[in-house]
This record gives C-alpha cells, sequence and structure tokens, in this order.
C-alpha cells in the first residue's frame, strides 16, 4: 500500500500548505497587533472553515456512492443542501442576521433529512433506487422553491443570495463546529471502511461477506447527510467537490476505502481550501465566488488526471 | 298590444353607439412629435406627448411623480411605494420579472425603464411588439436632472420637469459648494454584510461620498457594486462606516475597536431607499451623507 | 459418518405468492459436494440465498453447525459459510488483488487490512483459477469467463467450510467447467460441504456425491447422486424426455427427442 500512503502523505502536505498560505497571503500593512488579529479573527477562522466543508463534501461525496453504487452520485442529490438552502435563503428574505441564516439552514437540512428518511422509508423495501429517486424528487422541489424564493427577492437581498448558493466562506460561522463534526464522522466513518469496500460490490454479496447490509446502510447514510447538511451550513451549497473529491481520491489512491475515505477527505479539503484562497486572492481586495472559482479549477484539473490516470 | 322597435331603426342607433364608443379621443390640433435621448446615446421620439406611461422601476414612478406627470401613469412595478399615492397605480410585477401580458393590456403608448435594472430580453420584446421604450441610464448624480427633463418632454411635462430639474441641481452645486473644502475622511459603504458588497467610486453613491469629502476606500473597482475583502477595510482603517437599511450585522465592525470609525463611534445607518434610489430624492440622500460626515469630522478628537 | 454441516428442517420458500419448496428437510454433511438441479425459476438461486442467510425462509429453518443460522452474528458465520452469486458485480474501480482479498473481510478485524498470509491465500487462489498473472489488473478489463473465475477465486480465499455455488459455470468454456468442477470435488474431498446450482446434470454425475433436485411447484428430491439424477427424475423435472447412455466413463443423460419435434 506504498501508493496509497505516498498519496495520503501529499495530500496531507498540500493541506498544510494551504493552510499556511491561506493564513500568510493577503498583504501586510499595519501594526502586528492589527495583523495578528487579522489572521486569528479573520483569516484562520475562514481556512479551518474551507477545511472542514471541503473534508465534510468529500467524506459525504464518497459514502453517497458507494450507499448508491453510482460513481455520479454527488451529496446534494439527497436533497439536504436544497433544504439547507430553502431555510437559509429565507432567513435572508426575512432580513435576519446571519446567525439565523446559518440556523435555518441547519432547520432546512435537517427537515429534508427526515422528509426522505420518511418517504423513503415508506411501507416497501428500502433500496438504493428508492433513496435515490426520493432524494432527486425532494432536491427538484426545492430547487423550484429556491427559484421561486430568487425571483421574489428584492435586489438587495439577490446577490447575498446567490453567492450563498455558489458557496461563499467570507460568512462562515466559527469553524469550531465543523471541525468537531468533520473529526467525529471520520472516527465514525473508519471503522466502517472494509465494509464500504463489500458493499460497494453490492448487497447480497456485502451479505454473504458477513456485512450487515441493512444497518450498514442506514448508519452510512445518517453519515453522509449529516456532513452534508454541517458542509453546507458552514460554507453553503459549495458545489462539485463533492462528486469530485471522491474520483480524485480514487484516481490518486485506489477503491479501498480504508485509504479513498481520508483521500477523499484531505482532497475535499485541499480543494475548497485552494478555492477560497484564490476567491480571496485572486483580484484582491475584490473577492469571488469560491464555488465558481472551485468549479473553474475542479473540473479541468480532475480531466488532467483522469488523461493521466487512463495512459498509466 | 306593446309597440314593437323598429328593427332597422335600433340597428342603425346600436351602429352609431359603436361607432362613438370605438371613435379614438379628439386629439389635440398642435400635437407635435416629442424626442429624448437614452442611455445607449440613441434618441426616441414619439408623435405626441405618452398618455399612458408603464415605469419599470420605483426610481422612475417617483420623477414621473415628481414631474406632474402621475395622471399619465398607467402601470408600475413592485416596491414604487414613494410618494404614498403611487402605490395606487397597477402593478405589472417585480422590477426584474415584470409580467409582459399585465403590461401589455394596460396599453401603454411609452414604457420607462433602466440599463442596470429591467430585464434586456423583455425591453427587446417590448420594442418588437412596436411599444416605444425608453432606457434611463440613471448612474451618475447628474444623470437625475437630465432624465427629469427628458421624461418631461416625453410626457409634456416640460415646464414642471425644468423646474423639479433646476430644483435638484441648485440642491446639489449648493451641497458641492458647501463640502468641497472639508477635510477628507477615509470611508466606506456596505450594502450587504455577507458576503460584503460595497459601492466603487462608479456608483452613485461613491460619487455622493465624495461630493461629502469622503474618500472611498475602495477607490474605482471594475464593477460599481463589487464584492470586498473584510480585512482590507480594517487594513484601509475607515474613519467612516455607512449603510442603508437593513444594515444586516453592521455592528459587527464594532469587533475592531483599532479603526477609528469604531472609535469615534462613526457608524452610521442612512435612511432608507433615499440614498439606494437614483430618483429626485437622491438629494436627501447625499445630504444625510453629507451630515453623517459632519458629525463623524466633530467625533475625531 | 461425517458430521452434518448445514440443516434444513420443513423449510418452506415462496416467491411472488408461489410455493417454490415445501417441506424441505435435508442435512449437508462435510466431504460432501451437492448438485442442485432444477428447471430455470425453480428456486435454485432462492434456496441458496435463503441457506446463506443472505435472505430470510418463509417458514422452517436452517442451522450451521448446529447452531440455527439467524443466531449467528453476521461475520463469524461469513467465516464458516461463502455464497458465490449469480452474477457477481463489482464496485468501483478495483485490482483483480483487492477484489480477490475482499473474501478475506469476515476473517480481519474492524481496523485490520490483510496480512501476508492473506495476501499468499488470495494469490493461490488465483493461480487455481487461471488468474496467476492477472493480480494489478482492473477487474473491468477481464472477459466474462475471468470474472467467474476471479469470483470462484475470492469465495476460496473466503476459504468457508460451507461453500454454496449459485451457477458456478457460467461463462466458463467446456475447460474451465471441467477444472473448475474438478477442483471444487477437491474441496468436498478435504472435508468442506459444497452445494452448487447446475445445468448439466452430468457434471452433476461425473463431479457431486450428492443431488437435490427442484420441480418448482414445492416437491424435491434429495440423495446420492446416483440414486437421483436418472432418465425418470430429470425428465420429470424439466419436463423433457430424457435417456441414458452408458460409455466406459458412465453414465450420460442427454435430452431425447430430436430438436424440433416435441
Amino acid at each position: 500500500m506504498t501508493r496509497a500512503a505516498g498519496a495520503l502523505l501529499t495530500l496531507i502536505l498540500l493541506v498544510l500548505g494551504l493552510f499556511a498560505l491561506g493564513l500568510w497571503l493577503g498583504g501586510s500593512s499595519l501594526e502586528a497587533d492589527i495583523e495578528r488579529r487579522i489572521v486569528l479573527e479573520l483569516r484562520l477562522p475562514r481556512v479551518l472553515a474551507a477545511f472542514a466543508a471541503g473534508g465534510l463534501l468529500g467524506l459525504a461525496g464518497a459514502l453517497i456512492q458507494v450507499l448508491t453504487r453510482n460513481p455520479l452520485a454527488d451529496p446534494y442529490i439527497l436533497g439536504i443542501s436544497g433544504g439547507a438552502a430553502s431555510g437559509a435563503l429565507l432567513a435572508i428574505l426575512a432580513g435576519l442576521p446571519l446567525l439565523f441564516q446559518h440556523l435555518g439552514a441547519a432547520a432546512g437540512a435537517l427537515t429534508a433529512l427526515l422528509l426522505v428518511m420518511a418517504l423513503a422509508h415508506g411501507a416497501g423495501a428500502w433500496t438504493h433506487h428508492r433513496l435515490l429517486l426520493t432524494g432527486v424528487a425532494l432536491a427538484a422541489t426545492l430547487g423550484a422553491f429556491i427559484t421561486l424564493l430568487l425571483a421574489l427577492a428584492p435586489e438587495t437581498a439577490l446577490r447575498g443570495m446567490l453567492f450563498w448558493l455558489m458557496g461563499d466562506l467570507s460568512g462562515a460561522p466559527a469553524p469550531w463546529f465543523a471541525l468537531a463534526g468533520l473529526t467525529l464522522l471520520t472516527l465514525l466513518t473508519l471503522p466502517w471502511a472494509r465494509d464500504l469496500n463489500i458493499l460497494a460490490r453490492g448487497e447480497t454479496s456485502a451479505a454473504a461477506l458477513g456485512v450487515s447490509v441493512k444497518s450498514l446502510r442506514w448508519t452510512v447514510y445518517l453519515l453522509a447527510a449529516t456532513a452534508t447538511a454541517l458542509a453546507v451550513i458552514t460554507a453553503g451549497s459549495i458545489g462539485f467537490v463533492g462528486l469530485l473529491a471522491p474520483h480524485l481520491a480514487r484516481l490518486l489512491i485506489g477503491a479501498d476505502h480504508r485509504y479513498t475515505l481520508p483521500g477523499a477527505i484531505l482532497s475535499g479539503a485541499s480543494l475548497v481550501m485552494l478555492a477560497d484562497l484564490l476567491a480571496r486572492t485572486l483580484i484582491a481586495p475584490q473577492q469571488l465566488p469560491a464555488g465558481a472559482v472551485l468549479a473553474l479549477i475542479g473540473a479541468p484539473l480532475f480531466l488532467i488526471l483522469m488523461q493521466r490516470g487512463a495512459r498509466a | 298590444m306593446p309597440v314593437k322597435p323598429e328593427p332597422f331603426l335600433s340597428a342603425l342607433i346600436a351602429s352609431v353607439f359603436c361607432f362613438l364608443l370605438l371613435a379614438p379621443a379628439p386629439r389635440p390640433l398642435l400635437a407635435a412629435p416629442v424626442c429624448a435621448s437614452m442611455a445607449d446615446e440613441t434618441r426616441l421620439c414619439l408623435e405626441r406627448p405618452a398618455e399612458r406611461v408603464v415605469s419599470l422601476t420605483p426610481h422612475l414612478t417617483e420623477m414621473l411623480h415628481a414631474i406632474g406627470a402621475q395622471d399619465r401613469i398607467a402601470g408600475v412595478v413592485e416596491h414604487s411605494d414613494y410618494p404614498p399615492e403611487a402605490a395606487r397605480h397597477p402593478l405589472v410585477g417585480p422590477f426584474h420579472a415584470p409580467d409582459l401580458e399585465r403590461l401589455l393590456s394596460l396599453r401603454p403608448d411609452l414604457v420607462v425603464s433602466w440599463r442596470t435594472g429591467s430585464p434586456a430580453a423583455l425591453i427587446e420584446r417590448l420594442r418588437k411588439l412596436g411599444l416605444p421604450v425608453w432606457i434611463a441610464r440613471s448612474e451618475r448624480l447628474d444623470d437625475i436632472p437630465a432624465e427629469l427633463r427628458a421624461l418631461g418632454g416625453l410626457t409634456g411635462q416640460d415646464s414642471a420637469a425644468g423646474q423639479a430639474a433646476r430644483d435638484y441641481e441648485s440642491a446639489l452645486s449648493g451641497l458641492r459648494a458647501e463640502y468641497a473644502n472639508r477635510r477628507p475622511l477615509r470611508g466606506f459603504y456596505e450594502i450587504w454584510a455577507h458576503p460584503l458588497i460595497t459601492v466603487s467610486d462608479r456608483h452613485f453613491i461613491g460619487e455622493a461620498m465624495h461630493l461629502c469629502g469622503i474618500e472611498n476606500i475602495v477607490g474605482s473597482a471594475s464593477s460599481a457594486t463589487p464584492t470586498w475583502n473584510e480585512e482590507a477595510v480594517i487594513r484601509a482603517r475607515p474613519e467612516l462606516l455607512l449603510t442603508s437599511p437593513p444594515a444586516r450585522d453592521f455592528q459587527r465592525w464594532r469587533r475592531w475597536p483599532e479603526l477609528p470609525a469604531v472609535r469615534n463611534d462613526a457608524l452610521f445607518i442612512l435612511p432608507p431607499d433615499v440614498l439606494m434610489r437614483p430618483g429626485p430624492r437622491l438629494i436627501e440622500g447625499v445630504r444625510a451623507l453629507c451630515s453623517s460626515a459632519d458629525r463623524a469630522r466633530s467625533a475625531r478628537p | 459418518m461425517n458430521p452434518v454441516a448445514l440443516r434444513a428442517e420443513h423449510l418452506e420458500l415462496r416467491q411472488g405468492g408461489h410455493t417454490l419448496l415445501n417441506g424441505l428437510d435435508i442435512e449437508l454433511r462435510s466431504g460432501e459436494c451437492w448438485a442442485l438441479l432444477g428447471r430455470n425459476g425453480a428456486g435454485k438461486t432462492t434456496l441458496l440465498h435463503t441457506l446463506a442467510s443472505v435472505r430470510q425462509p418463509d417458514s422452517g429453518q436452517v442451522s450451521l453447525f448446529s447452531r440455527p443460522l439467524e443466531d449467528w452474528p453476521p461475520r463469524e458465520r461469513a467465516r464458516q459459510l461463502g455464497l458465490l452469486i449469480q452474477d457477481a458485480r463489482e464496485g468501483f474501480e478495483e485490482t483483480v488483488l483487492e477484489a480477490t482479498l475482499a473474501g478475506r473481510h469476515p476473517h480481519l478485524g474492524r481496523w485490520q487490512g490483510p496480512t501476508a498470509a492473506d495476501q499468499a491465500l488470495a494469490c493461490e487462489a488465483l493461480l487455481e483459477c487461471g488468474l496467476h498473472g492477472f493480480e494489478r489488473r482492473q477487474v473491468h478489463d477481464l472477459s466474462g469467463g475471468e470474472r467467474r473465475r476471479l469470483a470462484i477465486a475470492t469465495l476460496r480465499t473466503q476459504n468457508t467450510p460451507v461453500m454454496l455455488l449459485d451457477e458456478p459455470l457460467n461463462h466458463l468454456d467446456p475447460q474451465w467447467q471441467w477444472c473448475m468442477l474438478g477442483q471444487l470435488r477437491d474441496l468436498a474431498n478435504q472435508g468442506r460441504t459444497l452445494m452448487m446450482s447446475l445445468h448439466d446434470p452430468n457434471m452433476a454425475l461425473r463431479f457431486c456425491t450428492h443431488a437435490l433436485l427442484l420441480d418448482g411447484a414445492g416437491g424435491w428430491r434429495a440423495g446420492p447422486v446416483n440414486g437421483i439424477v436418472t432418465e425418470e427424475s430429470l425428465t420429470e423435472i424439466y419436463g423433457l424426455p430424457m435417456r441414458a447412455i452408458a460409455d466406459v466413463l458412465g453414465i450420460w443423460l442427454i435430452p431425447g427427442l430430436a430438436p424440433g419435434s416435441r
């Protein structure tokens, strides 16, 4: 497993490098006192929030792809982010302070989660198709609701709402919550890593190999949903990373989730950290939406890696 | 035995009534074409002054009222709330997505729109349908009197419009003269907190800040309302922090006592609408802005 | 007599409101290699899945080494009993070796990865199944027959005393059919218990010790292969006249009608 270890080490170094750059870049001119406060109170929370949100989305994406056995699945298909977005945008529309925007996102995510669970469970069998379709239907409904909110929004609020939808870390709340969530969820997920390898091969073979498929699927779903919700509350519905990070991890590391999961967490974290760093500094002091920057750098990066992977 | 009406006669009477109902209203004998220039440097000409105007932004509704053309307003967009009686006009929907059918059903003979605020596709559509659409620029302080006069021309309210424009111009030049030699202050105007959206020199608020002797720390950016970095604000050490309602999370700046604005308690929430709407009341907004700058100057030790 | 490995008592299987199998009482002992025969839809897969605890019986009970199947913790059970499913699907891209090592899953602790001994076991299974040198290849690049052999290698790596195989010969060419069945019989001779669904009664006659025939309407017959796999019983379960032809190797059962003369 030297390849996996090497790739993980590279990713860790990348994250550390981005962490240092995130704290260091952005100019300095004033006395040391205020500079220290800028770094500690503005840059540090933002870098940590980017790390946590990216890591959470990478983890959620890897889990959802196993759960649905669909490499194109993205944590947002489960409707969780749509719920969070609806809650957050309603709070913005109501003119409530930032704290309520986060609380609204949390309430929306939780509502969506419970709705998907109730609807997907229903009377019949709890299959991955049913879960997927319920999530897709809910996500579509919420998407329409979000469009409606945007149509009703006054012009001043519209920019803030669009930034939130694209993913924005400038208003990230105290990142400790998301960081604690990431740590806890990682610790809860890693013991199941090998079971996930088996589950990815299909439910019948997984059951024959001694995996408690039903309880594992519930566990994985809840872990992924919680991770998605925490990420979206922290950074808005920053797109693409949940799909991209697990694929990057598989390209770099392989299919063994004992390494792929940490790999997806670190890839997601570095993608969002890099995107936010660029969003913050590229045309500083003007700002770009981190989500848009992420899609702009992420997609070509992924294509390049895939080309190299195919040639190797 | 009841008298049976003569069929031929009743038909004749009916058709005369119909003719009277359908006939065009008598026109003034001396109706001359009226013209006004627009944001895109072209001119719009009407055969005669417009009588049914639909306004696609609240500030153009305010302008029409200010030049005494309120009776010629056939419809307005939502949030057209000033003067208060403007709320009585029929609505055509929100400014960014007016309802085309409702707009057409009001049978306007002129639609007035704003280059940066009205949907371009809708304007294109209206023009293809043969409706005259006038487009305002409303980007600089000096655009407002020019646009008041243009609207006056298009609605046959030249003299009232000229008066409104002159009032605005003299108030503006009075303020300009009054604040020309005040000590410059570094200031920052916040439109929205998360993300942090502000105004640059390209915006009329930026222009107004300059007029009041406030040096906008944003300067000239690529957009009139750029998204800005919080730490750049702190590093520029503003002496004045400004916003307008809803002023969400505005007080968070108080976490930075290092800023002269915070130390001197120079965080001001300006009155709603008047500063954000490039209409005739903008002069009140500029006045409020200038007086907040004065308060910041006097607070300085 | 060898000890009983797997026992079914009064087992009943239903599918879509239709009874497939009724009151099955059967004992599979170590060293026995069972053939499971029956026409399409007779319930072969359903029975194997039920015996492997992947599916619940509709009534009756299955016990593994005298302990009811549902009392076994799943991982412990998977160390004793393995199932080869009919259409193994791969997960995300993985190498042949990684796929084979999946068989070690129930033997490893939660935090443990495959050890050198596990790797050796997997490599030996791959060698037996003719996949030596394929270890680093992607599963997606394998042919259908190679994938089937990979699935059998994975089951061998799971290394359980009881092995249930659903159509192990799918996609295999005649040479590999022969070779695989020979190896599976050897596993039984070493003291394991095997049951596999087959479509060719001659394979059952050549390689199996016992047979279980399902008629798909609830009825079944079980016993030593020579007494069960006969002209009469096959004619009955397949609904097609069968004849026996004898040669030096023994009896061959073939359809007794010319094509098209039904």
